[in-house]
């Protein structure tokens, strides 16, 4: 505060605006994050042992352990199949809504969010029942069309899990997506397209050029989540594989094709019985090496792509 | 909105103040006689019902699940202790051990009164939460407890953790049309003499798929076999830190041979088509204890009258489910713990208590010297048969049982991932099995070694 | 131009359906009876309402629903109020280490919610804040992905002539913001308002490992309950559940219309 004081006139407010955040902040949430670091540091279990042992987490998670890197894997190849889909459609289906073609924009908009609403649970059963093996909907519906001979086991073999999980976040995302859309394109100034339609522009070079770029914040905001999350996946894998759906409790998935990196994290500290804590957070750490850096790329990437339009 | 806040804040701080007087209130009593010997042999006393029991009064805490038994049986323990308060939190069995240990980890208070569901058991026992019970001031005598608990109520050391809530017989439901079809009888007797070992099981399995064109299979997953394949066993899995392969691969071979014979029809364990296959005439056989007839196969096959029999499997009854009732050994009110929880699990009127209010059995020795009150009477769901009589004459007496171990849920979860390859893929034989099992367990158990 | 109109109203409306369908089934599990759900995609209502009702109201879930509510509004009351003028600082000064700062939340937005867990219980646990429902609140505090949305938006949507011509007129900062900024703010306020809220309301971990006190659990907690060892009670879950979701309804029609303002808000300032 005395530091703020000694500024003069209106730029004491921005640092007061930010004072509420900063300042909880330090009471809340640093040193969770800085006495994590510290477990990550040490073999902490629940059975006694806490000793420090310096990198060796780490080391043992970057050098010799294949599940993790095969739950990193898993994760960009998940971002990789969804995020392109989730910001065209968002995008497009925004517009569509938000165009004067769309009357009652509410029901449009609450059906897309609807899906992202829907309990885990009622998820669960429901792609469970689509994507059973035996006597799945999916597989029913395809052996009466005779379209497929033998069953397949959708869940069990990795290629067609890993689209599922696609598949599910896609479903459940693209509302999220559209609300921000959504959102964006109420903060666009209506006098702009108005003008542009005057200018003679066709509806395609209204969204090309003109929505799509004045959507570039909400477009950074929505892929750099998206990567953060994404890399931070957990909900859909484990619904899918841990219990809800399946009644099963196959960490992973077939082949590991599902696990993921938090997956791993809550595996090996708080779900099975290793409680390995100190392995958890090495884990949680590597994750959030691995967002910062692709977040950084991509934020760059994208403020340069912005500069060359 | 501020001012609510600061509302909640005030209240919180008088919640705890108060909760802060309230516990010293209890610990008064319970923290003085935990290392006294006099207090103790008072608790101790007063349990045998030398002293009072109005004069005790202390308030205890229970993390749990199942309401509606414990309300049932702490009612008839406050007649006879109305100064023993009971605070029960529900906790899902799912979430329990999340709780606990982040409680533990975070350095919170534990409740006096600690659960353990079988599949976490092993795990929650090693946590060196619990109080032994066999150690002095309770001295518990193990040899009121039927043989094949003790095993399941023991921590690596040899301690004594905890009561069983109720003993949980483990045996075969099955559909009766489907066995007069296919085996020309319904009877379980006939059934349990017909198939008295497991490869005359899977051969007649063989037969079943091939009479009914591939319709019908013995099992609904290989997970079902190995749910009493792996609790018939006697040998420890995991010994300290070394894994007993060989005892491993025995069972792979066996589920092997079950895959091999049709006997497996391929559902996922406890899915919904896994479900729904109790109302159909795919799958014959289930897994199924004490508690299944009320909680899976009525539900699952709620209009059927007298289609299902219960009989005991190939290899004898085998311990399902159940759970641990122990002692959290930092508790202040420990004398009044071990004075309900020697009520509840460890004494007659306990187990009387226990069989009025949910039909629980308790596994005390002397609780069995006359089974006829346990008799339920006929059920027509099951044929006549009568479920009370056919477990406690049946499949208790052929219970065996193996120690819990810290690694139980991660091997039942490694199982699983393996069996479902197994099932799809028919070049999976028992070694690449045990192979892909000894993977799955190291990742987060590297210390284990496997010979 | 008619017939093209046609068809791509027709189509969005088929897409949507396909969006909506699982949560139109979702409401329809409610009324099955728990098994009979594992048996076919239930596609039309069964007659079992009424006894899941009865499930979810012996269990006291009424209260649960008041704890999740409450705490539901104030969590995003706090997210939605702290990251609305933190981004505004963000989104439309210049001062001196403003770079650094932000930076520094960016990066704390990238480090996985779930790390700090067992570290957050210890902290409440110092201040006597366990079995309250402050640590569900509190956490609202510093919500780094709403600063980052609050920013971005403040950065493209609110004009800074406005904002200059106001301060001619002698405007306040802090009045500034409420009077001038945050009319601009509220597409973005209702978007934050609404997945905040949804966050507090499935919010399971966080109350699992805090609270111990049945009469503070809130409806994810209660939900759980519903269930016993032995059988899983889905569709009294899920009825519970979908009863969770009228009030994400009625806050997403209040925060659709605040949209349409938005938009008209805008057009008449431009």
């Amino acid at each position: 505060m005395s530091k703020t004081s000694a500024l003069k006139g209106k730029n004491k407010w921005p640092y007061l605006f930010i004072t509420p955040y900063f300042l909880s902040y330090g009471v809340l949430s640093l040193f969770p994050i800085l006495f994590t670091l510290y477990i990550s540091l040490t073999d902490w279990d629940l059975y006694g042992n806490r000793h420090f042992i310096g990198l060796d987490n780490f080391k043992q998670l970057f050098l010799h352990d294949s599940f993790f890197w095969k739950s990193m894997l898993n994760v960009f190849l998940f971002l990789a199949g969804y995020l392109p889909a989730l910001v065209l459609f968002g995008m497009l289906i925004a517009s569509l809504i938000e165009s004067r073609l769309i009357r009652r924009k509410t029901i449009f908009r609450l059906s897309f969010f609807s899906a992202y609403m829907t309990t885990p649970v009622a998820v669960g059963i429901i792609f469970s029942l689509l994507f059973d093996w035996q006597g799945g909907f999916i597989n029913n519906l395809l052996t009466e069309m005779g379209w497929i001979d033998s069953k397949i086991n959708w869940l069990g073999s990795p290629d067609s899990a890993r689209w599922i999980v696609i598949l599910m976040i896609f479903w459940k995302n693209l509302g999220y997506f559209v609300m921000f859309y959504t959102a964006g394109m109420a903060g666009i100034e209506a006098s702009i397209y108005e003008a542009a339609v005057i200018d003679g522009a066709s509806s395609k070079d209204v969204f090309f050029r003109i929505t799509m770029p004045l959507l570039k914040p909400i477009n950074m905001f929505l892929i750099i989540t998206s990567i953060i999350s994404g890399l931070q996946l957990v909900e859909e894998p484990m619904l899918l594989f841990s219990g809800w759906a399946s009644g099963s409790s196959m960490v992973g998935g077939p082949e590991g094709s599902a696990f993921t990196p938090i997956w791993y994290m809550f595996d090996a500290s708080f779900n099975g019985s290793a409680f390995k804590y100190g392995k958890g957070a090495a884990i949680a750490y590597s994750t959030f090496l691995f967002i910062a850096l692709f977040s950084v790329f991509g934020m760059k990437w994208m403020n340069r792509r912005g500069e060359e339009q | 909105m501020l001012k609510f806040w600061r509302n909640k804040m005030s209240m919180a701080l008088l919640c705890m103040t108060i909760i802060l007087v309230l516990a010293g209130c209890g610990s008064n009593g319970g923290n003085s006689s935990g290392d006294n010997a006099g207090s103790s042999a008072n608790a101790s006393a007063s349990a045998n019902g030398s002293t009072d029991p109005e004069s005790i009064s202390a308030k205890l805490t229970v993390w749990g699940w199942d309401k509606a038994w414990f309300e049932g049986t702490a009612q008839k323990f406050n007649e006879k202790y109305p100064n023993i308060k009971l605070n029960f939190v529900e906790v899902s069995a799912a979430d329990y051990l999340k709780k606990i240990q982040t409680s533990m980890a975070s350095g919170s208070e534990l409740p006096d009164i600690v659960w353990a569901e079988s599949a976490f058991r092993g795990a929650l026992y090693e946590l060196n939460i619990l109080q032994s019970l066999t150690a002095e001031p309770y001295n518990f005598d193990k040899s009121k407890l039927l043989d094949f608990e003790l095993p399941l109520l023991s921590d690596s050391k040899g301690n004594l953790v905890g009561l069983e809530q109720s003993g949980s017989p483990g045996a075969l439901a099955y559909k009766r049309d489907l066995a007069k079809q296919y085996f020309g009888t319904d009877d379980p007797s006939q059934l349990a003499g017909m198939f008295a070992d497991w490869d005359s099981f899977i051969a007649k399995g063989k037969e079943v798929y091939e009479q009914s064109g591939g319709k019908t299979f013995m099992f609904g997953s290989l997970m079902d076999a190995y749910t009493v394949l792996s609790n018939q066993g006697t040998v420890p899995i995991v010994d300290g830190t070394s894994v007993n392969t060989g005892e491993m691969l025995n069972l792979f071979t066996k589920l092997q041979s079950v895959r091999d014979n049709q006997n497996d029809g391929k559902l996922w364990m406890w899915s919904p088509t896994w479900n729904s296959s109790y109302s159909q005439d795919n799958v014959i056989f289930y897994p199924a204890a004490n508690w299944s007839p009320q909680f899976v196969i009525k539900p699952n096959d709620k209009s059927s009258d007298g289609r299902w029999g219960l009989m005991v499997p190939p290899g004898g009854g085998y311990p399902y489910g159940g759970t641990t009732i122990g002692i959290w050994k930092d508790s202040k009110n420990k004398d009044a713990a071990w004075i309900y929880l020697n009520w509840l699990l460890g004494s007659d009127e306990g187990a009387q208590a226990n069989f009025e209010v949910s039909n629980y059995i308790l596994p005390l020795k002397s609780f069995f010297s006359d089974t006829s009150k346990l008799s339920s009477g006929e059920d027509s769901f099951f044929g006549g048969q009568d479920l009370g009589k056919f477990w406690v004459d049946e499949v208790f007496p052929s219970i065996k049982s193996k120690p819990v171990t810290k690694y139980d849920q991660d091997i039942y979860s490694s199982s699983e991932l393996v069996l479902q390859v197994m099932s799809q893929d028919q070049s999976f034989n028992a070694d690449k099995a045990l192979a892909k099992w000894e993977e799955q367990l190291k990742k987060n158990h590297p210390e284990l070694t496997f010979d | 131009m008619r017939a093209g109109k046609w068809l791509t109203v027709l189509s969005l409306s088929f897409i949507s359906l396909l969006f909506l369908f699982p949560f139109y089934l979702m409401i329809v599990m409610g009324t099955y009876y728990s098994e009979d759900l594992f048996k076919k995609l239930p596609l039309l209502p069964s007659g079992y309402f009424v006894e899941n009702m009865k499930t979810i109201l012996s269990a006291n879930i009424l209260h649960n629903y008041w704890n999740s509510f409450y705490v539901a509004v104030l969590f995003t009351f706090v997210t939605v109020g702290v990251a609305a003028i933190t981004g505004f600082a963000f989104g439309k000064y210049e001062f001196a280490g403003k770079k650094y700062l932000y930076g520094f939340i960016l990066l704390t937005m990238m480090i996985p919610g779930q790390l700090g867990l067992i570290a957050y219980v210890m902290e409440m646990k110092w201040f006597h804040l366990n079995n309250t429902h402050a640590p569900l609140i509190l956490a609202g505090l510093n919500n780094a992905f709403g600063v980052f949305f609050m920013t971005q938006f403040a950065r493209s949507s609110v004009p800074a002539e406005v904002v200059e011509s106001a301060r001619i007129d002698g405007c306040s900062e802090p009045g500034l913001f409420v009077r001038i900024v945050v009319p601009f703010l509220l597409p973005a306020i209702s978007t934050l308002g609404l997945i905040s809220f949804l966050g507090s309301w499935n919010n399971y971990l966080l109350p699992l490992v805090t609270i111990n006190k049945p009469d503070l659990y809130t409806m994810p907690l209660g939900i759980a309950n519903l269930s016993t060892v032995f059988r899983t009670d889905y569709s009294a879950s899920i009825l519970g559940l979908t009863l969770g979701t009228l009030p994400l309804i009625v806050l997403f029609l209040f925060g659709s219309k605040t949209l349409v303002q938005g938009l008209t808000g805008g057009a008449v300032k431009g």
